[in-house]
């Protein structure tokens, strides 16, 4: 079943676009690279995807909805900032995310705070930079959402702690699921992808199943994005 | 869900909104319990008066900022993902908003009694002088106290509106750019917009005769000239008719423009 559709999408800035006549599918039941260099449109098509930019051109579909209250029912966004407030405690959050989103897996937070070894009694503010992002993706990854849009969800912490967060994503992710991460760090996430989607100047470059793009190049993707991106 | 926004509003707020009650009234009861202390009952008396005039204010400013920090600011985020509609949300935090300028009214209200006794201890019966006009107006004119009474409560909602759009049109594309500027800017002009509007009222017919309900089909400048002793009416409501379209227009806004960020 398709999980996301874009069709033709455009989005601008003034005269600027950032993504230019976009068009993929992604089907449910995989974890996708969302990759490109900076500027490149990746954080601007997760934010249309999870339903906080618009207007934009063209047609998009998550889960069969447009973006809006019923595609954000089944689709857990991660930004690439902190969005809670620091005053919370963890505790705290965790009873915000319970109250407005219905799957909402309480045991599963509580699995993965503990695989972080966080306490939710700790108060955001007090966490460092990569402790408050494993508390965000316990958040994230404790919805039973079919669609999770995580934006540079390893950007800014240490290398142990990449492994660790990539481990607990693809934890308790169910087999119907899709998981759409942006990230520059492909070395460190390309053992958990299963597709990859390359962007530049608001289009896909290159796409594909990261089994099929290893045999078709006879390289890694870290290699093949490299390669991409020197050349394009 | 409506429920539970509000809910998570005062779990939000409560903090900041529970200083300012707080600090009004301490500083009216500053005012009552320094009375008797020369040199310093003048100051807490106007300490007092100060704070009871700007509880309400304070507190509808202080939910502005709020909103635009938990909507457009980086918790959007989290309050932009919430599945129900953006005119949901907002239309809860509003409704919230105006709940806390009635208690910041109420408190005003308490915090200007503990003011009318301090003044009373020092010599004056200034509470006492009010409350006997203000009962013998509502005698002679219970209809136009009453009115007025309207009139004031629906101004509270007014203002709110008019920071409400502020904030939402001040966070769109058109001048996100300009950061936290962007709602003040837009603030300004609907400020100039209103006034405009209040102006143009002195030219629109008809006037009200306060005392006796009486239309009179005539510019109220041209009244005013006549010796007639009228409320411009447009003057009067123009107000409350373009903030309740403000307030229509911000709930409409993030339905249609969201930027985040």
């Amino acid at each position: 079943m398709t999980a996301i559709e874009v069709h033709n999408l455009t989005k601008r800035y003034g005269g600027f676009a950032a993504l230019s006549g976009l068009t993929f599918r992604l089907e449910e039941g995989n974890v996708v690279g969302l990759l490109g260099e900076n500027g490149s449109g990746k954080t601007t098509l997760l934010k249309i995807l999870a339903g906080v930019s618009r207007p934009f051109e063209g047609e998009v579909r998550v889960g069969g909805h447009a973006p809006g209250p019923e595609s954000k029912a089944i689709t857990s966004f991660l930004p690439d900032q902190s969005f809670l407030d620091d005053g919370l405690r963890i505790e705290a959050a965790a009873q915000q995310y319970a109250d407005f989103f219905a799957d909402f897996n309480r045991a599963k937070f509580d699995d993965l705070l503990g695989f972080f070894r966080l306490e939710p009694r700790m108060k955001l503010s007090a966490l460092s930079k990569g402790m408050r992002e494993k508390a965000q993706i316990a958040l994230a990854m404790s919805r039973e959402a079919k669609v999770f849009l995580l934006d540079e969800p390893i950007s800014g912490v240490d290398p142990a702690a990449r492994d660790v967060i990539l481990r607990a994503i693809v934890r308790h992710l169910e087999p119907d699921s899709l998981v759409l991460l942006s990230t520059h760090l492909i070395a460190d996430v390309e053992p958990v992808l299963d597709r990859v989607v390359m962007m530049r100047y608001g289009q896909v470059l290159v796409e594909g199943a990261v089994d099929d793009l290893r045999e078709q190049h006879g390289k890694s993707v870290d290699a093949l994005f490299r390669e991409v991106y020197q050349w394009a | 869900m409506g429920v539970k926004l509000f809910k998570h509003e005062f779990l939000r707020t409560r903090g900041v909104l529970g200083a300012i009650f707080g600090l009004c009234l301490l500083l009216a009861l500053t005012a009552l319990v320094t009375a008797n202390v020369p040199g310093l009952s003048q100051l807490a008396f106007v300490g007092g008066v100060v704070a009871t005039l700007a509880v309400i204010p304070a507190t509808q400013i202080y939910l502005a900022i709020h909103l635009y920090r938990s909507t457009f600011g980086r918790q959007g985020y989290f309050t932009n993902a919430i599945p129900v509609p953006a005119r949901t949300v907002l239309g809860v935090k509003y409704v919230y908003a105006l709940v806390m300028t009635f208690a910041a009214l109420a408190v005003a209200l308490a915090s200007a009694w503990v003011c009318g006794r301090a003044a009373a201890v020092q010599g004056s019966d200034v509470w006492a002088e009010g409350w006997t006009a203000v009962g013998a107006l509502w005698r002679e004119y219970p209809g136009q106290v009453g009115l007025f009474i309207v009139l004031f409560l629906l101004s509270l909602a007014a203002y709110l509106a008019q920071y409400y759009f502020s904030v939402v049109v001040g966070s769109e594309p058109w001048i996100r750019r300009s950061g936290a500027l962007g709602p003040v800017v837009t603030y300004i002009l609907v400020y100039i917009g209103l006034q405009v509007a209040a102006l143009l009222g002195l030219v629109l017919p008809p006037t009200v005769d306060i005392a006796t309900g009486e239309f009179t089909w005539l510019m109220p400048i041209a009244a005013l000239e006549r010796g007639d002793s009228g409320l411009p009416l447009w003057s009067a409501v123009s107000a409350l008719i373009i903030s309740a379209v403000l307030l229509w227009r911000a709930l409409r806004g993030p339905q249609r423009r969201l930027e985040l960020r």
